[in-house]
C-alpha cells in the first residue's frame, strides 16, 4: 500500500513543473499544455485523497475538473487560432497588446 | 511492496514526461511528452481503484484533448519558435527559483497536515470506482451532483458555441 | 366652527399659481390663457379673503380665547422628522393669522384686480400673476405656519417672489441689478433669522409656536417672568435676548431698518402693483408680523425690546428725512414706507405689538393707494417719474388727484383719518416706553410724523398743483374718453389716466380709499363695539409686557392733549409744505427748498445716508479685492491648485516609473501572480509555525 503522502508529494512536483512551465514558455500551445499539467496534478490530489477517506467526491471533482478542462481548451485553441489568423504568429512575446 | 515498485516507476515516467515537455522547445514533442504525462496519471488512477476515471483519462485527456492539441499545431504549422537569446532571462530564472520555493512550500505545508483518521480499506475503495458507482454517485438524487453535472452539459454547449464562433472566418 | 374650511385660505392661490404656471403648456391659444388668467388668479385670491373673513366672523362670534389649530392632513404630518428634529406641517388659526391673512387677501386682492387693467398689454401677462399668485401664497404660509420653519419658508418664498418681480422686466440690466440688490440684503437678514431659529431649536427643544399642544415655544414662553423648554428646565434669560437679536436681525432684513433697507428704494424698478403690494402693503410688513408673533419672546427681552424701539425710531426719522429730498414719485413712496416701518418697530419695540400690527393694516390701506395712484400718475406722463417736471397734474387726472390725496392725509396723520387713530395709539405707547425713556420716543416720533406731513404734501403739490412743468407732447392723458390704449406700442402702459382707465382700476382704488379714512374709525378707540375692536380681538395672539415683569410708564399727556398735539402737527407739516411748494411754485420757480443739490446734508440723504457707499466700500471694493488677492489667488490658485497639481505631478511622476513594470507580456504578469500566491503560502506557513 503506498502511502498517500507519496501522491500529494509527486501531485506537488508536477503542479511546480506545470507552473515553471507557463512562465518560461514563450508558445502558447506549450502554456496550455503546462496548465493542463497542473490540472492534472490537482486531479491526482483528488483521486488519492479520495481513495485515502473512502468517498468518492473526489472522483466527483475530477469528473467535472476533466469538463471544465475540455472546455477550456477547445475554447482556448480557437483563440490561438484566431489569433495566429489575425498576426500570423502566436508568439507571447509579440502580443504585448496590453502595454500600448 | 510491488504497489511501491509500480508508483516508483511511474512516478519517474510522469516527473520525466512533464520536464521533457517543459523542456522542449518542439510543441509536437511536447504534445507527445504530456500524453506520456497523462498515460502515466490514468495508471495511477487504476491504482487508486479509480477505473472509470482512469478511463476516462485515457480517452477525454490522451485522448481527445491531446489530439486538438496535435491537430491545432499542426493546422498552424507551428515550428520551434525563433530563439531570442538574453530576451527575459530574469523571467526564466526567476520563474525557477519562485518554482523551488513554491515546491518547498507545499512540502512544508503537507507536514503540518495531520491526515485525520485511518485509511479506507481496499474493499470499500474497490467498489466506489466501478463506472456503476460512479454513476449513481452521479445521478443519485439525494446527493448534490446531479445539478452541476447537468448544468456541465450547458457550459460545453456554451463552449462548442463559443469555439465555433471564434474561429469562423469573419465574411 | 368649519376650521376645515381655513385650509383652504392657504390652498387656494397655490392652485392658482399652478394654473398660471402650467397654463401655457395646454392652452395654445394666447388670448383665452389671458381671459382664464384674469379671471382665476384675482379670483382665488379673492376667493381666500371671502374664506378668511366668514371664519375670522365665525372666529370673533365664539370665544376668541381659542388658538385653533389646524392639524395638517396626515400625508404632510410630520413633514419633516430627521432624528430628535421633528417639524409638523400645521396651521395656526388665531387672531394674528387671521387679521394679516384677512390684509393679505384683502389687500392683495384688490391690487390683483388693479394689475388686470395695469398689466393688460404686457406679454407676460400670465407670467405676472404666476407671481403675484405664488406671493400671496408664501405670504400667507408666513403667516399660516405654526412654526419657526413654516415661516421661515414663506419668508423666503417671498424674497424668492420680490425678487422676481422687481426685476420682471429684467431686458433691462438696471432692473434685474435691483432685484439682485433686493435679494442679497435680505440674505444678511434671513441669516440672522436662521440662526435664531437654530438657537431656538436648541434651547427649546421644538421650533413649533402652539402644537403640539402646549408644548409649542410660545406656550413655554407664556409664564411670568421665566420661559421652559419642553423639558420644563428654564432657559437662561440671555439666551432669550440673543434669540430675540437674531430673530430682530430676520426682521430688519424684511422690513427694511437700518442699516438694511438699502434695498427698498431700488426694488421700485418692478411693475408699480409690485411695489404697492410687495413694498408696501405686505411683504415688508413681515418683520413687524414676526416680532407680533414671537411677541411672548421678545416681553421676556428688555434689551432686545429697547434695541426694536431704537432701531425703529431711527430708521422712521432717517426714513422720512431720506423721503424729504427725493424727487422720483415712487422713491418717495418707498422711503416713506421705510418710514412708516419704523414706526411699526417703534411699537413693537415698547411692548405695544397689537398698535403695531393696527399700523401695519391702515398702511397697507393708504400706501397700497398712494402707489396705485402714483402708478396711475406715472403712466400718464408716460413713465416720467420726477416729481420736478409734474405739476398740474389735478385737472387732468382728477380721479387720482382725489384717491392720492385722502391717502396722503391718512398717511400724515390728519385727524379722524386711519393713519391718524393708528399712529396716535403708536406715539401714545412710546410716550409710555416702559425703559422711562418715553419722552425721548415720543418727541423723535412727533418729529418723524412733522416730517412726513411735508413730505408727503410736498409730493402732492409738486405733482397735482402749481402750473404744469412739462409739454403737452408729454403728457397721456386721454381727453376723448374711450378711445385710450389703442395705438400705443409701449407695452407697460396702462391706458394713460385713470378717467379713461377700466373700471377693474378704479373700484380697488375707491374700496382702499374707503378702507384709508375709515378702518382707523373702525378699530381704533372710538370705533363701535366700545372701542378698540382690533386690540380686543388680537389680545390671546400678544404678550402682555407684564409677562416679563415690565411696566409701561403713566401717561405724559392725557389722550385727548395726545390726539390735539398729533393733529396740530400733522396740519402744521401739511402746511408748511403747501406755503412753502404753493408759493415757490405759482413763482414758476422749480428751485426745491429741501432738495438743493449744492447742500452736502440733502447729497447725503439721497445717497441712502451713505450706507450705500460703505456697503460699496467694504463689501465691493474691499470684499472683491480680499476675494481676487486673497481668495482667489493666495488660496484657490497657490493653494487649492498648487496642491492639486502638486499630487498629479507627484502621481505621474510616479506612474512614469511604474510604467516600467508594465511590459505587456503575459508571462510577466503571470509571474508577478506566482509571486503573490508564494509570498501567500509563504506568509500562512509562518503564521502556522508560530502557533
Amino acid at each position: 500500500m503506498v502511502p498517500v503522502s507519496y501522491y500529494l508529494s509527486l501531485s506537488a512536483i508536477l503542479f511546480t513543473i506545470g507552473v515553471v512551465g507557463v512562465l518560461v514558455k514563450r508558445n502558447p500551445i506549450q502554456v496550455f499544455m503546462c496548465i493542463e499539467l497542473m490540472l492534472n496534478a490537482a486531479n491526482l490530489t483528488f483521486i488519492a485523497l479520495g481513495r485515502y477517506f473512502g468517498t468518492s467526491t473526489g472522483e466527483m471533482y475530477v469528473i467535472f475538473a476533466l469538463a471544465v478542462a475540455a472546455a477550456e481548451v477547445s475554447v482556448g485553441l480557437g483563440i490561438i487560432v484566431t489569433i495566429f489568423r489575425v498576426r500570423q504568429s502566436i508568439d507571447l512575446d509579440d502580443s504585448a497588446l496590453l502595454k500600448s | 511492496m510491488p504497489a511501491l515498485i509500480l508508483f516508483w516507476i511511474l512516478a519517474i515516467v510522469c516527473v520525466g514526461a512533464a520536464i521533457t515537455m517543459v523542456s522542449s522547445t518542439n510543441p509536437v514533442r511536447s504534445a507527445l511528452a504530456l500524453v506520456a504525462c497523462f498515460l502515466g496519471l490514468a495508471v495511477y488512477y487504476i491504482t487508486l481503484s479509480a477505473q472509470f476515471i482512469g478511463a476516462v483519462q485515457v480517452v477525454v485527456y490522451a485522448g481527445a484533448v491531446m489530439v486538438l492539441f496535435l491537430f491545432v499545431i499542426m493546422l498552424l504549422n507551428l515550428g520551434a519558435p525563433v530563439a531570442k537569446p538574453g530576451k527575459n532571462s530574469l523571467q526564466g530564472t526567476a520563474a525557477v527559483v519562485l518554482g523551488a520555493v513554491l515546491l518547498l512550500a507545499l512540502f512544508v505545508s503537507g507536514m503540518f497536515f495531520e491526515m485525520p483518521g485511518r485509511a479506507a480499506s481496499a474493499a470499500t475503495a474497490q467498489a466506489q470506482g466501478t463506472v456503476k458507482a460512479v454513476g449513481l454517485t452521479l445521478y443519485s438524487p439525494s446527493l448534490p451532483w446531479l445539478f452541476p453535472f447537468e448544468a456541465t452539459s450547458l457550459l460545453l454547449l456554451v463552449t462548442v458555441v463559443g469555439a465555433i464562433v471564434m474561429t469562423r472566418r469573419q465574411v | 366652527m368649519n376650521l376645515q374650511l381655513a385650509q383652504l385660505i392657504l390652498w387656494l392661490p397655490l392652485l392658482g399659481f399652478l394654473f398660471c404656471s402650467t397654463s401655457g403648456l395646454y392652452i395654445k391659444d394666447r388670448a383665452l390663457q389671458k381671459r382664464l388668467t384674469t379671471i382665476i388668479a384675482p379670483g382665488v385670491v379673492l376667493a381666500a379673503f371671502a374664506i378668511a373673513l366668514f371664519v375670522t366672523l365665525q372666529f370673533g362670534s365664539t370665544s376668541r380665547e381659542i388658538i385653533a389649530l389646524l392639524p395638517g392632513a396626515s400625508i404632510y404630518d410630520p413633514w419633516i422628522r430627521f432624528g430628535g428634529f421633528r417639524v409638523n406641517f400645521n396651521e395656526v388659526l388665531d387672531p394674528l393669522s387671521l387679521v394679516m391673512a384677512l390684509v393679505v387677501t384683502g389687500v392683495g386682492g384688490l391690487i390683483h384686480v388693479y394689475s388686470i387693467g395695469y398689466m393688460k398689454e404686457d406679454r407676460d401677462y400670465t407670467r405676472f400673476f404666476t407671481y403675484f399668485n405664488l406671493f400671496i401664497f408664501m405670504m400667507l404660509l408666513l403667516i399660516l405656519g405654526d412654526n419657526f420653519l413654516l415661516m421661515f419658508v414663506g419668508w423666503e418664498g417671498v424674497g424668492v417672489c420680490s425678487y422676481l418681480l422687481i426685476s420682471f422686466w429684467f431686458s433691462e440690466t438696471a432692473n434685474a441689478r435691483a432685484g439682485n440688490k433686493a435679494f442679497i440684503v435680505n440674505r444678511v437678514g434671513d441669516l440672522g433669522f436662521s440662526l435664531g431659529i437654530m438657537t431656538i431649536w436648541a434651547y427649546f427643544g421644538t421650533v413649533s409656536f402652539y402644537t403640539p399642544q402646549h408644548r409649542g415655544v410660545l406656550e413655554l414662553a407664556n409664564h411670568v417672568g421665566h420661559v421652559l423648554d419642553v423639558t420644563g428646565a428654564v432657559v437662561p434669560a440671555s439666551v432669550i435676548t440673543m434669540i430675540c437679536l437674531l430673530l430682530f436681525v430676520g426682521a430688519i432684513g424684511k422690513s427694511a431698518q437700518i442699516p438694511l433697507f438699502v434695498w427698498l428704494p431700488d426694488a421700485m424698478a418692478g411693475p408699480t402693483p409690485v411695489s404697492a403690494l410687495i413694498h408696501a402693503a405686505t411683504m415688508v410688513t413681515a418683520g413687524v408680523v414676526m416680532l407680533s408673533r414671537c411677541s411672548f419672546l421678545f416681553v421676556h427681552s428688555a434689551v432686545a425690546l429697547q434695541a426694536v424701539a431704537w432701531v425703529g425710531l431711527a430708521t422712521a426719522f432717517a426714513g422720512a428725512a431720506m423721503a424729504m429730498v427725493q424727487t422720483d414719485i415712487k422713491k418717495v413712496l418707498a422711503y416713506s414706507t421705510i418710514s412708516q416701518l419704523g414706526y411699526m418697530f417703534m411699537a413693537c419695540g415698547v411692548g405695544d405689538f397689537t398698535d403695531g400690527i393696527f399700523h401695519v393694516v391702515t398702511h397697507a390701506f393708504f400706501k397700497a393707494l398712494l402707489f396705485l395712484g402714483a402708478g396711475a400718475v406715472i403712466h400718464s406722463m408716460l413713465g416720467e417719474q420726477d416729481i420736478r417736471k409734474m405739476g398740474g397734474l389735478k385737472k387732468k387726472l382728477p380721479s387720482t388727484w382725489a384717491v392720492m390725496l385722502i391717502a396722503t392725509y391718512s398717511i400724515a396723520g390728519f385727524p379722524l383719518l386711519s393713519g391718524f387713530w393708528s399712529k396716535d395709539a403708536i406715539l401714545e405707547s412710546a410716550s409710555r416706553s416702559f425703559a422711562g425713556n418715553g419722552m425721548l420716543l415720543y418727541a423723535g416720533g412727533l418729529i418723524t410724523a412733522f416730517m412726513t406731513a411735508f413730505y408727503m404734501n410736498r409730493l402732492m403739490w409738486k405733482t397735482f398743483y402749481t402750473r404744469e412743468r412739462f409739454t403737452d407732447g408729454q403728457l397721456h392723458a386721454h381727453q376723448h374718453g374711450d378711445s385710450d390704449e389703442s395705438g400705443h406700442a409701449d407695452d407697460t402702459h396702462d391706458g394713460g389716466s385713470v378717467h379713461t382707465s377700466p373700471s377693474t382700476m378704479m373700484w380697488p382704488l375707491f374700496i382702499l380709499a374707503v378702507l384709508a379714512v375709515g378702518f382707523g374709525w373702525f378699530a381704533g378707540p372710538f370705533g363701535p363695539g366700545g372701542g378698540d375692536l382690533l386690540r380686543k380681538f388680537l389680545e390671546p395672539s400678544i404678550a402682555p409686557l407684564s409677562l416679563g415683569g415690565l411696566q409701561p410708564q403713566a401717561d405724559l399727556l392725557s389722550p385727548m392733549a395726545g390726539y390735539i398735539l398729533s393733529s396740530l402737527i400733522a396740519i402744521g407739516g401739511l402746511s408748511l409744505a403747501a406755503v412753502l411748494y404753493g408759493r415757490r411754485m405759482e413763482t414758476g420757480a422749480i428751485l426745491d427748498p429741501v432738495a438743493a443739490e449744492a447742500s452736502p446734508l440733502v447729497r447725503l440723504l439721497k445717497n441712502n445716508l451713505g450706507f450705500d457707499a460703505v456697503y460699496n466700500i467694504i463689501f465691493i471694493k474691499f470684499g472683491g479685492l480680499l476675494a481676487e488677492r486673497g481668495l482667489m489667488r493666495g488660496v484657490e490658485a497657490d493653494t487649492i491648485n498648487a496642491a492639486g497639481d502638486g499630487i498629479a505631478k507627484s502621481v505621474g511622476g510616479i506612474s512614469h516609473l511604474l510604467r516600467r513594470m508594465q511590459t505587456g507580456y503575459v508571462r510577466n504578469y503571470a509571474l508577478v501572480m506566482l509571486v503573490g500566491v508564494v509570498t501567500l503560502m509563504v506568509g500562512m506557513l509562518v503564521g502556522v509555525m508560530q502557533h
